[in-house]
């Protein structure tokens, strides 16, 4: 008994010190601080969108790694939070909901991005089924062809800045590719006066570095086309092209109708007939995709309820081509959650306006 | 002698003709008995059947940004229906005419016209590459111009509308199975209707009112006898009566009475303000059930239409706090909002056309749900922000006893949670809409951020007076700074910064709008400060000891 009694002070002390750990990670201050610093945030991200393009401000702001740490941390707070309050649950029972529905979403948000995926296809008329998606996330490739080496990384050419090259480790040797310019258009950095509209290529600037600082020739490599990187004796092959997603099933356009608004070329709607094939499913699956109305594969309540199949959703289309159809192509395992999340934070709000006891006092 | 005589003569002739000899003049006669009948002449335009009337005011619109113009050549102002008339029967006159608005001198510059005029004629623009139907570069234009794209989307609206009513293909006025044929393609079918519109166009040409009258009837005659589903002649009457109504300025003008009317007389007969304002009201909805009988779908695709829904909003939830609460104070703080914001809805920025709807809006539940709830959310918040008003005036200018003030604190914040609660339904539903249109939740387009900012900044309007960081000063600051954040999300997302997927209510213009309001706010809001400060030091012990 004696010997026990300190092991026990020492897990209450524990028990104490953490309890102090969540009272004060889950105080309202770092939620009000961190949820208008989330504001601030997106007024800045918008500004940053009005002068520049989506693409950047996702690369710089919500896809970047500080804005999930601070989605993390806001998680732990909300977390905190609801513990904190879970003993006196009937009085704040609003409160607990808010926060549990915004866990939720997070959580939800967390799971799309871990396990999630997102992309295009094109398809036309007449065509074998397609079978993979381009994503919009893209990505550097680079081959060493005297060993066959293939070395491929997720890169953000809107995260290149002319002042902070990035360097990237070229795997079994010491050479270094360096990329220190990212543009949108290619074209207007070659020819300012001749690349004014007519095209619009994003392309990268990079050349290779050795160990001693020799430098080989800067090159620009535009999206999807593989440009040869020499120094010396050195010779890579490097390419900055979209990740390309392969699917488990095809997809065929049977047939693709874009209604009119009467006595006008303005389209009342875009409606594709799609065909999903899968070598191992005796029957292929029709289904129609139009605006508003997007189709699931595979079907079954049950994964559409989880999120646990692939949506294709009405994207694009091409004017000079009435065959062709851009379909968009969205898979995300936490969409339950975010639902659930969704509808708790209204229930919450609800319950916290009317039926909390503090702000129906007041 | 003989030569003198010829010379006076060839010098009277010649001065008679000159001087004396009736002017050409481009004004037309009183040609109104026939224009009020082509008024509710049907045509098909914009995806729909139509009466003449609208049709011309639209198009005048588009072109001018107003129901009225005055031709070059011309001494007054001629009015829509003039105008399309005149293009539609004498297009050769107006060709030259410098007819179109292009305020935005960037574009103006690309397409190579002189920057310093506005009004452009359809001579000029018709061979502009960038405005031709079919343009391949265009979707490149946009992505590299991305400012330009509201306004040279609008450009190419008028070039093509213009090059419809200058080859008559716009005035679609034959039945002809779905869609309406211009009566120049279809008359070497029917040579009857061929000369009447012959009749028609003889008859303006030479200015002669009455022929042209009788040709108007007989045309319409015989367009009437071309099909069994020709459109009956009350249901053009409706809209045109709509139209010339004009419901909502008559509308401001109830509202301003009422307004005035409560203000002024004692409380105990401010019903007869109330019945003012609930007059206007009815006028609002009777514009907003007009537009959904015209349209046949929910009011609210455009922001003209989401202003006058938020206009009617903010004085039917006043009516129904105002009978809940017993208290003078929502109709007195809705009413300004009210007017304020069909003013804005009547001004040359917003377009009140009805347009067809784009794929995205069509064959869906969720638009007659999410934009109502938000909208709704909207007109709570510009309550509050006019509660917010009275609240600060009262206070520091007319020393209203602390017990009412106490009251009106309380009904601004209930006003603002219900907003807070509409707002929250309104974010959750534009989710469910996102996902079956775009297959994700959220995707940070800016309209979905500023949605979140305004939630955020309402929470912590009422958080911060829940957990006394401000006192009622505070809240009713934090009501009149919400509302800018408002503006923002709602106007300024789609006309300023004009980014982003809800480009469907997106258009050009309004700075004018945004930097006044944002001035007369800030001044109003330092005028009150610093009324605060001066009361404070003239009540605080240290001051009162310093008196004499």
């Amino acid at each position: 008994m004696k010997k026990t009694e300190p092991t026990s002070r020492k897990r209450v002390s524990l028990f104490r010190l953490a309890a102090i750990v969540v009272q004060i990670t889950g105080l309202s201050v770092i939620t009000v601080v961190l949820l208008s610093g989330l504001a601030l945030i997106g007024v800045l991200g918008t500004l940053m969108e009005s002068l520049g393009d989506s693409r950047t401000v996702q690369a710089w702001v919500y896809d970047a790694g500080w804005f999930h740490f601070g989605l993390g941390l806001l998680a732990l707070n909300l977390l905190c939070g609801m513990m904190v309050r879970w003993h006196q649950r009937w009085n704040f029972t609003g409160s607990i909901l808010v926060r549990a529905g915004i866990l939720l979403v997070l959580l939800g948000a967390f799971m799309d991005n871990i396990a999630g995926f997102e992309g295009r296809v094109v398809l036309s008329k007449g065509e074998p089924p397609a079978r993979r998606l381009v994503s919009e996330e893209s990505i550097l490739m680079v081959e060493h062809p005297p060993t066959g080496d293939v070395f491929s990384k997720p890169f953000t050419g809107e995260r290149v800045l002319p002042w902070w090259p990035q360097k990237l480790s070229l795997p079994n040797t010491d050479t270094v590719l360096i990329i220190d310019r990212f543009t949108r258009n290619l074209l207007e950095v070659l020819s300012p006066e001749a690349g004014r509209l007519p095209f619009v290529a994003p392309a990268l600037r990079g050349y290779l570095e050795q160990p001693d600082g020799k430098r080989g020739t800067a090159v620009w490599m535009p999206l999807g086309v593989p440009v040869d990187l020499k120094l010396g004796e050195e010779h890579f092959r490097s390419a900055y092209t979209l990740k390309i997603i392969p699917l488990p099933f095809g997809l065929e356009l049977l047939k693709f109708e874009i209604p009119r608004v009467p006595g006008s070329e303005q389209p009342a709607n875009f409606i594709s007939l799609i065909r999903f094939c899968e070598s191992n499913v005796n029957h292929d699956v029709e289904k129609q995709i139009r605006m508003n109305h997007p189709a699931s594969y595979p079907g079954g309540w049950w994964r559409s309820a989880l999120g646990l199949n692939i949506k294709f959703s009405q994207a694009g289309w091409d004017p000079a081509n009435p065959t062709q159809t851009v379909l968009q192509a969205v898979y995300d395992p936490g969409w339950g959650l975010k639902w659930m999340g969704g509808l708790m934070v209204c229930a919450g709000v609800f319950v916290l306006l009317y039926f909390s006891p503090r702000w129906r006092k007041a | 002698m003989k030569r003198v005589l010829t010379i006076f003569a060839i010098t009277v002739l010649t001065a008679t003709a000159l001087f004396g000899a009736e002017p050409q003049t481009r004004e037309p006669a009183d040609f109104s008995a026939g224009l009020k009948q082509l008024e509710t002449l049907p045509m098909f335009s914009g995806g729909r059947i139509k009466p003449f009337y609208t049709f011309a005011e639209e198009t005048l619109k588009t072109f001018t940004g107003k129901t009225s113009f005055r031709p070059e050549d011309s001494h007054r102002n001629w009015n829509a229906m003039e105008i399309l008339v005149s293009i539609w029967l004498e297009p050769k006159r107006w060709q030259d005419e410098p007819l179109i608005r292009i305020p935005n001198r960037k574009l103006k510059k690309i397409i190579q016209l002189n920057p310093r005029y506005t009004f452009f004629s359809y001579e000029v623009l018709k061979e502009e590459p960038l405005l031709k139907r079919h343009w391949e570069g265009l979707e490149t234009f946009y992505r590299t111009e991305p400012k330009l794209k509201y306004p040279l989307q609008r450009l190419r609206e008028q070039a093509r509308l213009a090059e419809g009513i200058m080859t008559g293909q716009a005035f679609r006025i034959l039945p002809h199975e779905e869609e309406w044929q211009p009566v120049s393609e279809q008359l070497e079918l029917t040579k009857p209707l061929k000369d009447s519109f012959q009749e028609l166009r003889r008859a303006w040409v030479k200015n002669q009112p009455k022929p042209f009258a009788q040709a108007v009837s007989k045309l319409r005659a015989q367009l009437r006898q071309t099909s069994s589903t020709y459109p009956r002649e009350a249901d053009m009457s409706k809209e045109v009566f709509y139209l010339k109504l004009q419901p909502l300025n008559l509308a401001f003008v109830c509202t301003f009475i009422g307004w005035l009317l409560m203000l002024a007389v004692p409380k105990r007969i401010s019903f007869l303000g109330a019945g003012w304002i609930v007059a206007g009201m009815g006028l609002q909805l009777g514009d907003i059930a007009s537009r959904v009988l015209i349209s046949g779908r929910p009011p609210v695709t455009n922001m003209y239409e989401t202003v006058i829904w938020v206009a009617f909003g903010v004085v039917l939830l006043a009516l129904i706090f105002s009978a809940r609460y017993r208290t003078r104070s929502f109709l007195l703080s809705a009413a300004p909002m009210g007017m304020m914001l069909i003013w804005l809805a009547q001004s040359s920025v917003l377009d009140a056309s009805i347009k067809p709807l784009l794929p995205i809006l069509r064959d869906n539940i969720w638009l007659a749900f999410h934009v109502p709830t938000i909208t709704l959310g909207y007109a709570c918040f510009a309550l509050a922000m006019g509660m917010g008003h009275v609240y600060l005036v009262r206070a520091l200018w007319f020393q209203t006893a602390p017990e009412r003030q106490t009251a009106l604190e309380k009904h601004l914040f209930q006003i603002l949670k219900l907003g807070l609660l509409f707002l929250v339904i309104g974010i959750v539903l534009g989710g469910i809409w996102a996902n079956s249109a775009w297959g994700r939740f959220w995707g940070w387009d800016p309209k979905e951020t500023w949605a979140l900012i305004t939630l955020l900044c309402y929470l912590l309007i009422l958080h911060g007076w829940l957990s006394r960081w401000w006192s009622s000063y505070g809240l009713a600051f934090g009501a009149i700074l919400g509302f800018l954040v408002v503006v923002v999300a709602w106007y300024g997302v789609n006309f300023i910064l004009g980014t982003g997927l809800h480009s469907y209510g997106a258009g050009a213009g309004g700075w004018g709008f945004i930097i006044g309001y944002t001035l007369l706010e800030t001044a109003f809001l330092w005028a009150a400060r610093w009324t605060m400060l001066i009361r404070k030091t003239i009540e605080s012990p240290a001051h009162h000891d310093c008196q004499p």
